[in-house]
């Protein structure tokens, strides 16, 4: 299964592929920018996208956005990572089912463990089967 | 000289007729009697005689002579006069400028007190008088000043404003003016009287307030941004030592699985100082929304007896659990009330004896709930206990501090508590143990 992982954050990303590593059956992609991202999903398919809700340019929400209204790339399923807890919120507001964002299915507060990060990935996957 | 020959003079006149005349009287009387005493028509003329003539002696006594009226109005003066000093006195007193100032397009200042004359860099009354009010104020201000008198004055009430005041040298000051309405003996307005207050000291202290406040913010703001840059790095450190702990147990290498045990250890407690620090300033911004629903707190504990045993067990402590039967709804976020519990337990358990028995209790009564945790441990000194549940109580002593921890976790149980409407508190007895409890409001079922 390909996952890509869109964060400014080089070590995030590092650290985001070492644990998915741990899963022999999911290969990484890391991107360091929302545009690099767009690039990289247009070019090969993902099972899912791991996105970082604050980057400069284009930020997650906004990639989120763009992805939405894309017939390609409307249906990989997106999980934003924050280290605002005020994300859950937002999304909580609209009654956990993301209507603003179709995208995004699942939310990851930092500092997240290993256990909450694989469970979150294959929650999603299974959530697209 | 001429007092002394008036006072003489009158005041023995006065005091010797009405005796002379009264002397006359019974004189006449007596002659009257004797000589007619045994004729009838006498005593008609005896009565005559008296009622014609006696109430003249009495108004003689008590009629008042110019000279007394001229006395009294000489004491009446001088009790003016002391009251005038009186008065006089307390207004240069006064740390306040008062001064009135004329109905009329001058408006010319009619008087003012000595501090008026300070205050104002003036040299003296005269050279103060030769303004007019509105000299005093800054010329920007002359129109306000200006629709406030004549509003004052139409109102006949009295006003409290700002302005900005001028001194003799330029120099301007913030001011507070109190002015009322000066009426003469005909209740015609003549002037306007007027206490002024210089505010430059306050302002200085509202400033330095302000500069403190804002100075706290920037605190609170830092510790929150530098607490959630933290999350980032923290995030990488558990997660990889996370990932070579797997890594090393498929090596088979036992060793650098324990280093990377302590790694994972340590920052596990940098996480939770930041999420001290977060939930601290997230329940101190009062416009946070905070979860809050309705839950049974006796139900909450007995599901939690297992963990919180769990955290007594590491220094052999027992836990008595002394919990009611029945219901008790509150409403509140049970995570955050779960997490206040574990911090009275944990405490208890850090700070009490080892092996101790430490006691939880619950108290219902017909508005609240109350949870007691109970140790066996040294007590708390009294000097500490007032500050046990403010911020960082734990820096206070920072070189001699037993415990680890930056002093926020009884904080955070206050803020918690408190965002629920409830209290929290301690008892303590030296040598005998502690009592922390906090009590939350019950709702109706």
């Amino acid at each position: 299964m390909k996952i890509l992982v869109i964060d400014n954050d080089v070590s995030i990303g590092i650290t985001i592929k070492a644990a998915l590593g741990l899963n022999a059956s999911y290969e990484v992609t890391v991107c360091l920018s929302a545009k690099e991202g767009l690039e990289e999903m247009k070019k090969n398919e993902y099972g899912v996208v791991l996105l970082d809700f604050m980057m400069p340019e284009i930020n997650g929400i906004d990639l989120c956005k763009i992805m939405a209204v894309d017939e390609k790339l409307k249906n990989i399923p997106v999980i934003l990572i924050s280290a605002l807890p005020i994300t859950s919120e937002v999304f909580q507001k609209s009654n956990g089912n993301f209507n603003e964002i179709s995208v995004v299915k699942g939310l990851l507060e930092k500092p997240f463990s290993v256990a909450e990060l694989l469970g979150k990935v294959s929650a999603v996957l299974n959530l697209n089967k | 000289m001429q007092e002394v020959f008036d006072f003489f003079s009158l005041k023995v006149s006065r005091k010797i007729v009405p005796i002379l005349l009264l002397l006359t009287y019974f004189a006449v009387v007596i002659w009257f009697v004797l000589r007619f005493a045994y004729a009838p028509q006498s005593y008609f003329l005896i009565a005559l005689f008296l009622f014609s003539n006696l109430p003249s002696a009495f108004i003689i006594i008590s009629k008042k002579s110019n000279a007394d009226l001229l006395g009294e109005l000489k004491t009446t003066e001088k009790a003016l006069r002391a009251t005038y000093k009186h008065w006089d006195s307390l207004l240069s007193l006064l740390p306040q400028a008062v001064f009135g100032y004329a109905n009329n397009a001058d408006g010319n200042i009619l008087f003012v007190n000595d501090f008026g004359i300070k205050l104002f860099g003036y040299n003296d009354l005269d050279d103060f008088k030769r303004m007019g009010y509105l000299d005093i104020f800054d010329s920007s201000q002359k129109a306000k000043i200006i629709a406030e008198r004549d509003n004052l004055i139409e109102r006949r009430s009295t006003a409290i404003s700002e302005y900005v005041g001028l001194k003799k040298d330029g120099t301007k000051f913030p001011v507070a003016l109190y002015s009322t309405p000066i009426m003469d003996s005909d209740d015609r307005i003549s002037g306007v009287l007027g206490i002024l207050i210089d505010l430059s000291e306050i302002k200085r202290f509202k400033d330095t307030i302000d500069q403190l406040h804002s100075l706290d913010q920037a605190k609170d703001d830092f510790l929150n941004i530098a607490a959630h840059e933290l999350k980032t790095p923290l995030t990488s450190i558990l997660v990889i030592s996370e990932v070579l702990k797997e890594k090393s147990k498929n090596l088979g290498d036992l060793e650098i699985g324990k280093d990377v045990d302590l790694v994972f250890g340590e920052a596990e407690r940098l996480k939770k100082l930041v999420d001290q620090i977060l939930t601290a300033t997230r329940f101190e911004n009062k416009h946070h929304p905070i979860k809050s629903e309705p839950f049974d707190l006796l139900a909450l504990i007995n599901s939690h007896v297992t963990t919180l045993k769990s955290l007594a067990e590491p220094r052999g402590s027992k836990l008595d659990f002394q919990v009611s039967s029945g219901q008790a709804m509150v409403s509140a976020d049970h995570d955050k009330i779960m997490e206040v519990l574990n911090n009275f337990v944990d405490n208890a358990v850090k700070y009490g004896a080892p092996k101790q028995t430490i006691t939880i209790k619950t108290i219902i009564n017909s508005s609240e709930i109350r949870v007691e945790v109970t140790d066996q441990g040294a007590g708390i000194e009294p000097e500490k206990i007032g500050r046990i549940f403010s911020k960082f109580s734990q820096l206070e002593n920072s070189f001699s501090r037993t415990q680890e921890g930056i002093g926020l976790g009884l904080y955070i149980c206050r803020l918690i508590i408190e965002s629920y409407k409830g209290k929290v508190g301690v008892k303590s007895v030296l040598k005998q143990g502690s009592t922390f409890f906090f009590s939350l409001p019950l709702i109706k079922k």
